[in-house]
Parts: structure tokens; C-alpha cells; sequence
């Protein structure tokens, strides 16, 4: 069990790392200009936050709620087409730890990771991209 | 006159390692009166846009002092020094960088929003105020893509000015556009500062510094001279005159 809430750790880190990536590679230039008319590291910092976490939020929901429907018949039919000879799964779950721990944990790690990822924000320079 | 801006021994150097070290700033002093209309001119890789860019809080001095309004601010963190930007500076790039993801009005409020000084109803009126002001009040939800350079322009100084600056630093603001919208830009511009808001322009453009009271030469990192043109009236058609005296003045130096 520990080895598959590690591997969920991982998978979230990298899939929010990849992300941030991205979107902040597409939006360095406006992250230059907001700094430049007076927004400090530390607002778009917190702007980012809050963006990330909100999708997060959205997601973590939709999972959730997927998975307490679809989640059974999913794993069950991935089993059954793997040939392993199991044709129902059920699921036995710990309300609280499946409904509340494990999503809060989950967008713990994505607003922990956001907060880190964004540290690079205090090199963006409108400089640079003037030079550009 | 009250000094504004003072820059003491302001040095700039770039380089990661002592063998490729660049000076570009070699120890300027500089003073800006209020309400002043600066030009600081110069060649290409003279350190007029590093000098705009330190001086104004946007880039750090490698050494030296810069005081605005009486206050230190080469030391300030991030933090203050981004507050000392939104509330008292307005900053005019040659391009406009406006945000793609807003129209042009929500581009011009920004600045106040982020500021909170004033409720959302009071920066739209502002904004309004201004747009008509510069003549863009039609475009005010334009897309950024929909609109031309010189609109563009007037919009970016329209956010420079939401927040009521001390101060406006341009950076080339007529360097991408055509004549006649960059005299629509200065025009703007010198009824800005006859309104009391100071002006310091990096140009290389006669025709910009012409309008200015006062133009500072700058050549390898160092002020050579400066020349004091007087101000401005747009009402006695002096331009071309000052602009002629300012070529003599230039090309007597060799520059």
C-alpha cells in the first residue's frame, strides 16, 4: 500500500512539474510585463497558486467522484482483458481516507509543488525580453 | 525644484565570470528636477536602456546609489521595490507588451487593481478618462491583436499613467511606430509632463529629444554632455527649430 501511495506521490509531482513547465515557458513573457508594471514575485507567485490549485480542486472532485462510480468496472474490465482470471473486482475502501485524506493529500503535494516550481519566477526579467 | 531621481556613481557590470565582465554603467551621477522632460541619448551599446533599467528599480546596480523622492531605493527587496514601481513610476516600452489574455481596457486597469487604492468603479472611470484622453475610447475592448501599433502605444501609456505617477520612464516608446503616430505618442506625452509628471526617454531619435527640456549624452557607459534645449510648447511651433539646434549641438561634438 505504501508503495502505491509513493508511486501516486510521483506520478503527481512529475505531472504538475510538466505542466508548470509548460505553461510557464508559454507565459514567461506576460510574467516579465506583470512584474515590470509592478506586480511583485510573490503576487504571481500567489496567482499561480491559486490557478493550479483551482484546476487541482476541479480534478481531485471529478476523481474522486469517477472512481467511487466507474472506479469498480474499470479495474474490473482491465483485469478481465489482462487474462488474469478475475472477472469483478470490489472495492474496499476507508471512507475517510478514499473521500477526504488521500484528495487533500493530493492537492497538498500539487500546491507544494506549484509553490516550488514558481521560485524561478524572481529571474524573470522584461529586460530579457526586450532583448529578445 | 525639488530632485526626484538621483543616481550616485551608479556603475553596471554584466558577466558571469571576471573574463567576460562588462562595464556598461562606469560610475554616472545623475539629477532629474520634478517635472522635468529628460531625453538621454547615445549611441547603440552606450548603456542608455541599462541606465533607463537601473536606475528606475527594473534592474539591480552592480554598485552605487539611486534615490527617489529621498528615499534609497538600490537596496529595497523585491517586495518594496515592486510597490515603489506600481504606486509612483510608470514604465513606456518601444513595444507596448500589453497582456495578450486581457482586452485593451482590462490591460490599462491592471496596474490599479493591483495597486487597491481604488475601487474597481473609480480605476474604470480613470481608464475611460484616460483612453479619452489619448483618443483610443472606442477600442477600449479590443482584443490587442485588433488594433494598431500607435493605439497599442497610447494604451501602454494609458496604463503608465492609471496609478498617477511621480515619474514616466520610456524606453524607445516611438521606436516601432511610423512618424505620424509617433508625434501623436510625443504630443501626448509633453501634455503629460506639462501636467507635472516627469519625464526620462532613452531615444536615439532627434525628433523625440527635441521635445525634451534637457538632453544627456551618453557614450560608453559614461555621461559625455549634456545640453539644455528649454521647454517645450507645442503651441509656438519651436520643434524644428530645437530639433536643428540639437543636430548642430550633437554633430559639433562629433556625435
Amino acid at each position: 500500500m505504501y508503495a502505491v501511495a509513493v508511486m501516486v506521490v510521483c506520478l503527481v509531482v512529475l505531472i504538475t512539474v510538466l505542466f508548470l513547465k509548460l505553461q510557464t515557458a508559454k507565459e514567461y513573457s506576460q510574467i516579465a510585463i506583470m512584474k515590470a508594471i509592478g506586480f511583485s514575485v510573490l503576487d504571481i507567485r500567489k496567482q499561480y497558486l491559486v490557478k493550479v490549485s483551482l484546476v487541482s480542486l476541479l480534478g481531485v472532485i471529478v476523481g474522486t467522484l469517477l472512481a467511487n462510480t466507474l472506479g469498480e468496472l474499470i479495474v474490473s474490465n482491465i483485469f478481465s482483458i489482462i487474462g488474469l482470471g478475475i472477472s469483478k473486482i470490489s472495492f474496499i475502501i476507508n471512507p475517510l481516507e478514499a473521500y477526504l485524506l488521500c484528495p487533500l493529500a493530493i492537492l497538498a503535494i500539487v500546491m507544494l509543488v506549484t509553490w516550488v516550481c514558481t521560485i524561478g519566477f524572481k529571474n524573470y526579467s522584461i529586460i530579457d525580453l526586450i532583448n529578445e | 525644484m525639488k530632485t526626484i531621481l538621483e543616481a550616485k556613481d551608479v556603475c553596471k557590470v554584466f558577466g558571469k565570470s571576471r573574463e567576460d565582465e562588462t562595464m556598461v554603467l562606469k560610475r554616472i551621477n545623475l539629477q532629474i528636477e520634478e517635472g522635468e522632460f529628460v531625453a538621454i541619448m547615445g549611441q547603440s551599446g552606450s548603456g542608455k536602456s541599462t541606465l533607463l533599467y537601473n536606475i528606475s528599480g527594473m534592474d539591480r546596480l552592480t554598485s552605487g546609489q539611486v534615490v527617489f523622492d529621498g528615499e534609497d531605493i538600490s537596496d529595497l527587496s523585491d517586495e518594496e521595490i515592486s510597490k515603489v514601481r506600481l504606486y509612483r513610476m510608470g514604465f513606456i516600452f518601444q513595444h507596448s507588451h500589453l497582456l495578450k489574455t486581457l482586452s485593451i481596457r482590462e490591460n490599462i486597469m491592471l496596474p490599479g487593481i493591483n495597486a487597491g487604492k481604488k475601487s474597481r468603479v473609480q480605476i474604470l472611470n480613470d481608464a475611460n478618462r484616460l483612453m479619452e484622453m489619448v483618443g483610443i475610447e472606442s477600442i477600449g475592448g479590443h482584443d490587442i491583436t485588433k488594433v494598431s501599433g500607435g493605439q497599442l502605444q497610447r494604451a501602454a501609456i494609458c496604463r503608465a499613467l492609471i496609478n498617477n505617477p511621480d515619474i514616466i520612464y520610456g524606453d524607445e516608446p516611438t521606436g516601432a511606430l511610423n512618424s505620424r503616430a509617433s508625434q501623436e505618442v510625443m504630443n501626448i506625452l509633453n501634455d503629460i509632463n506639462q501636467n507635472g509628471t516627469t519625464l526620462l526617454i532613452v531615444t536615439h531619435d532627434s525628433k523625440v529629444a527635441a521635445r525634451a527640456d534637457r538632453v544627456i549624452y551618453l557614450s560608453d557607459g559614461k555621461i559625455e554632455t549634456e545640453h539644455l534645449l528649454g521647454k517645450y510648447n507645442r503651441e509656438d511651433d519651436s520643434l524644428k527649430e530645437r530639433e536643428n539646434n540639437l543636430i548642430k549641438w550633437l554633430k559639433l561634438r562629433g556625435f
